[in-house]
């Protein structure tokens, strides 16, 4: 495997979700002449992850970050668009390769308090993984591992149970299972989200030390952008099933250019009394997964609406940075851009009027 | 100085277990909130913030109880008030509780202004029509259309039930607001309007709120005073600006230091070694002294006493090396100079 | 050597600590530990009662050559004798072996069929899922004292046919409760864990399900054990059962037809009393079992 090829590429990856659910809806569906109507979860994301790059995605509940990083483990079959691992789509993958796929992709969870087997102990819990892949392991390698997520001295942990651990232990446990097998690529569901502050800050830094230490990738999602900017390189800032904006951490943190991800930053409360926040103006609540508007998802919180938004935007790289996408009407120059088509759904009236028609 | 809405003196919280050892929840909690003040409680999970909430209110579970000490509102001890007293003169008409989790506290087949009917019938003499109005009202002031009065909780998304909550909170104008958490199950955005929200109260409604979270940071902006607790006992307490400044407790300066802000990405977090105690004995040590870099052998042999902080008004330390602190901790507190903010505005 | 190795081992291992936690915490409290004696004696009795039975159950007691029928409790027959001249106790001793033999066969038989209808129905899911269900749901209208009469009308009144038939129907709810109880486990992360690390579908039934229903399936199987009794008990009394095995519901029907069952009270009281004794002692203990399966508790 060559460095130039990501280890995990995304590629206008899609997964929908039928809510049609049981026959009466396929039969209504039927006579009324509808087509199924779609959960669009993700919908149509890009994504690149390079060897030893952490990317984050950031979003509020209910914009797909779940979904995705299902789907990026396999556990859910995209409806659309392709997953390469090292350069090879996973559709093509036969029983063996997914298998070692599954090796090769570990994930942490969001809650250390259920993500492990209460009738497991530790021992048990890292020899699992290993023993699924046949591979030869004995007490000293768990026991090195745990001291590497450090859990030391390993014999205490090695015959407890998750009850017997705290909140903070039981998500090294659950780090030490991910990358017992060697993976290519951790993902990480909020590790951090859940444990106290003091152990947020000792989780993240574990995480910090280890992607480094093992080479390992790692997708990070989130929905808190202060503990993400600790671990991450590059953001992506979804909403309702796209990115809107993706860039280095820094840049994203410093010069956001979507509208809502200068709204999420803006939100950050700053842990200092003297600093005087400015609140974002932005109206309305979250979007709703199922009654997505058309065109930009976004448009109906935007400060900044146009009439333009009622059309998809396009993912441009900013004039110079080319590590900089925004998804926003705001930033490019329609005429100049090929391939901006109204969506074919999007009512031609509108987007006739309005203010840089390509067409 | 006026007298204090709500003071704790030394109060003592236990809980009865059918085991050998009692749970001490609450060891000597001594704090004072100001009438018209914002007052953040700050700390980790099992800290005893919740149940010093719970008491306020006459809410302990059953085995728990407030053993010693005085819990004063207005001026009246309200620590051995009967549940019937508790119902009658403190909840909803004088203190009024936002709650974490606004789901379990409306009732689901309940249409609201149904609930508002109910909650005047047994406390106020309100008509049924002055009921709804009011509750007309008090959905103007959080920001949710008053055509949705009669709706269903279940209809409402999450930030929208917890904006209910806070409506119904002023239902009976009450002078003491208790947030528990009141945005923790909230995305960031939803969070920070509700915030907004209750900022607004402050001048609108003359009340005073005592805050309950785990994050200092939206204690540091949107709370006057606060206080900083640790495995039962008061670590510190004092105006928000103080403590910021000049934290004198060796848990408030690391918790400090261990939260993430935003605009420094490459500050080291700071963290605090071991875990919170489990308050089984009746604590006569200072129970941060394990997880502490600068403990000495005098912080287990009793519990501190709370140290006046020379030069600030009502701030105070339970720290026996209190004085100490500026010279052991030094390279704590002083983390952001010659930083600069990455945030757009700041620069 | 190698036995006490094996045990020692087994101690050390993961089921071996979750077993020996479990049972350290099920005997804390008293009652539970009451029942736990009692069950032990009772499976005692049913392994070695024939050999301390002072007589054979059917031998017919003779005094003068008088047939000694109903016979008060005395020092040769501590509970007496019946119309038939047998002796009581020794009966209530053979019976206590048929009651554990019934119990444990036809709890077994409930509990195999019960999980793996359970299980599959609730990790399948899907169209395996409605299907099971419906089935079980079907299983549910059966009627049970009258299909029972007529598969003995059937076959014939064997002793195992009835275990068969207890066994063939009454697993229905433990199929319903394990389902959902599995439905929950199936959502844990830690189930997500193991799929994503790749494991098949038998594998985490194995290591990950069946653990976790356990503690709910144990329950089920003493609360199996107790209904099976009952049932039994109950078979035998409207007569569908083998009437020459003489378990203690038989004891039950002939004192009955005898007409005799409050002056002959040392026939009758007895196998009732087992009976119930028994199947409260099972109730108590899985009540008891159910309490530990704290398992799971945060500990902060």
């Amino acid at each position: 495997m060559s460095n130039e090829t990501p280890v995990l590429e995304l590629r206008s990856l899609e997964k929908y979700f039928d809510t049609s659910s049981g026959l009466f809806d396929a039969v209504k569906n039927r006579i009324l002449g509808d087509g199924p109507s779609y959960v669009r979860a993700v919908d149509g994301v890009n994504m690149k992850l390079e060897q030893n790059q952490v990317q984050g995605v950031i979003g509020e509940s209910g914009c797909g970050k779940t979904t995705l990083l299902r789907t990026l483990i396999g556990l859910y079959n995209p409806t659309g668009g392709e997953l390469l691992f090292h350069g090879r789509p996973v559709s093509e993958f036969d029983k063996d390769e997914w298998k070692e796929f599954r090796r090769h992709v570990q994930i942490i969870f969001q809650d250390p308090f259920n993500s492990l087997d209460p009738k497991f102990s530790v021992r048990r819990t890292l020899a699992e993984p290993l023993e699924i892949h046949n591979m030869e392991y004995d007490d000293e390698r768990i026991a090195e591992m745990l001291e590497s997520v450090g859990l030391t001295p390993p014999e205490k942990y090695l015959t407890r149970f998750p009850n017997q651990l705290s909140g903070g232990e039981k998500q090294r446990v659950a780090i030490a299972r991910a990358l017992i097998t060697e993976p290519d690529i951790i993902l990480a569901d909020e590790p951090a989200s859940m444990l106290d502050v003091s152990t947020q800050a000792e989780i993240l830094n574990l995480l910090n030390k280890l992607t480094d230490e093992f080479g390992v990738s790692m997708v990070y999602i989130s929905h808190d952008l202060s503990t993400v900017s600790y671990i991450c390189d590059t953001i992506n800032v979804m909403y309702l099933g796209r990115v809107v904006e993706e860039a280095p951490t820094r840049t994203l943190l410093a010069e956001p250019k979507h509208p809502y991800t200068k709204a999420l930053i803006q939100s950050i409360p700053i842990p200092d009394p003297h600093y005087d926040r400015k609140r974002p103006d932005l109206d309305g609540e979250p979007g709703d997964p199922i009654n997505m508007p058309e065109g930009c998802r976004f448009k109906n919180r935007c400060p900044k609406r146009m009439d333009i938004c009622d059309r998809k935007p396009l993912d441009i790289a900013l004039e110079g940075e080319d590590d900089h996408t925004v998804a926003c009407h705001l930033y490019y120059d329609h005429d100049e851009v090929e391939g901006d088509q109204p969506e074919p759904t999007a009512d031609p009236a509108s987007s006739a009027t309005s203010a840089g028609d390509a067409a | 100085m006026s007298e204090p809405i709500l003071e704790f003196e030394d109060v003592d919280i236990t809980y009865r277990t059918t085991g050998d050892s009692d749970v001490h929840a609450v060891n000597s909690a001594s704090f004072a909130i100001e009438e018209h003040d914002y007052f953040g409680l700050v700390g980790e999970s099992g800290c005893g913030k919740s149940t010093l909430a719970d008491s306020i209110v006459g809410g302990l579970d059953d085995n728990g109880e407030v053993t010693s000490g005085k819990i004063r509102y207005k001026g009246e001890e309200i620590q051995d008030y009967s549940e019937s007293e508790f119902n009658k003169k403190i909840r909803w008409k004088e203190i009024s509780v936002i709650p974490q989790s606004s789901m379990n506290s409306l009732d689901p087949v309940m249409k609201l202004s149904d609930q508002a009917i109910e909650m005047a019938k047994y406390h106020t003499d309100l008509t049924k029509a002055e009921a709804v109005d009011r509750l007309r009202e008090l959905f103007d002031v959080v920001g949710i259309s008053e055509s949705r009065i009669h709706d269903y909780p279940h209809q409402f998304s999450g930030g929208m039930q917890q904006r209910t909550i806070i409506a119904f909170s002023l239902f009976l104008q009450p002078s003491l607001i208790i947030a528990d958490e009141p945005t923790t199950a909230l995305d960031v955005i939803m969070q920070d309007q509700i915030l907004d929200y209750i900022n607004d109260l402050k001048d609108d409604w003359d009340i005073s709120m005592l805050m309950i979270t785990h994050d200092i940071s939206i204690v540091f902006e949107n709370c006057d005073s606060m206080a900083v607790m640790h495995g039962g006992q008061m670590a510190e307490t004092g105006r928000v600006v103080d403590l910021f400044d000049r934290p004198r407790h060796p848990y408030a300066i690391l918790l400090q230091n261990a939260f993430p802000d935003v605009r420094f990405p490459d500050r080291e977090l700071a963290v605090i070694d071991g875990h919170p105690p489990q308050l089984l004995d009746d604590p006569d040590y200072c129970t941060f002294a394990d997880r502490c870099p600068w403990a000495v052998e005098d912080c287990r042999r009793g519990a501190p006493d709370p140290q006046e902080i020379e030069g600030d008004a009502d701030h105070r330390a339970w720290c026996i090396r209190a004085d100490e602190m500026e010279d052991l901790a030094a390279d704590h507190l002083a983390p952001a100079t010659g930083e600069t903010s990455i945030l757009e505005e700041d620069t | 050597m190698s036995v006490t190795n094996a045990f020692k081992n087994f101690k050390e291992s993961d089921y071996g600590i979750v077993l020996l936690n479990t049972l350290r915490k099920l005997l804390q409290e008293r009652i539970t530990k009451f029942a736990f004696v009692c069950l032990v004696i009772i499976l005692v009795l049913g392994t070695i009662g024939p050999a301390i039975a002072p007589y054979q159950y059917n031998v017919q007691h003779r005094e003068d050559g008088q047939l000694l029928r109903y016979a008060e409790p005395s020092l040769d027959h501590p509970l007496g004798t019946n119309d038939r001249g047998e002796d009581v106790l020794s009966r209530l001793l053979y019976g206590a072996r048929t009651t554990v033999i019934t119990g444990l066969l036809a709890g077994s038989l409930m509990l195999s069929i019960g999980l793996f209808v359970g299980v599959t129905a609730g990790y399948v899911g899907g169209r395996t899922e409605s299907f099971l269900m419906r089935f079980v749901d079907f299983i549910y209208g059966i009627p049970f004292i009258p299909f029972a009469i007529v598969l003995i009308t059937f076959f014939g009144a064997g002793f195992y046919t009835t275990i068969a038939i207890i066994g063939l129907v009454l697993w229905r709810f433990i199929a319903r409760v394990i389902r959902s109880q599995v439905l929950q486990i199936k959502q844990r992360p830690y189930i997500m864990a193991a799929q994503a690390a790749g494991a098949s579908t038998p594998w985490i039934i194995r290591k990950h399900i069946l653990p976790n229903i356990a503690n709910m399936a144990a329950l089920f199987f003493a609360m199996g054990v107790g209904l099976a009794i009952l049932e039994q008990a109950g078979l035998s009394f409207i007569g569908v059962t083998d009437p020459f095995n003489p378990t203690w519901g038989i004891m039950l029907r002939n004192a009955h037809q005898s007409g005799r069952v409050v002056e002959a009270w040392w026939w009758s009281f007895p196998p009732g009393i087992m009976i119930s004794l028994t199947v409260l002692s099972l109730y108590l203990l899985g009540r008891g079992y159910e309490g530990t399966s704290g398992d799971d508790e945060v500990v902060v």
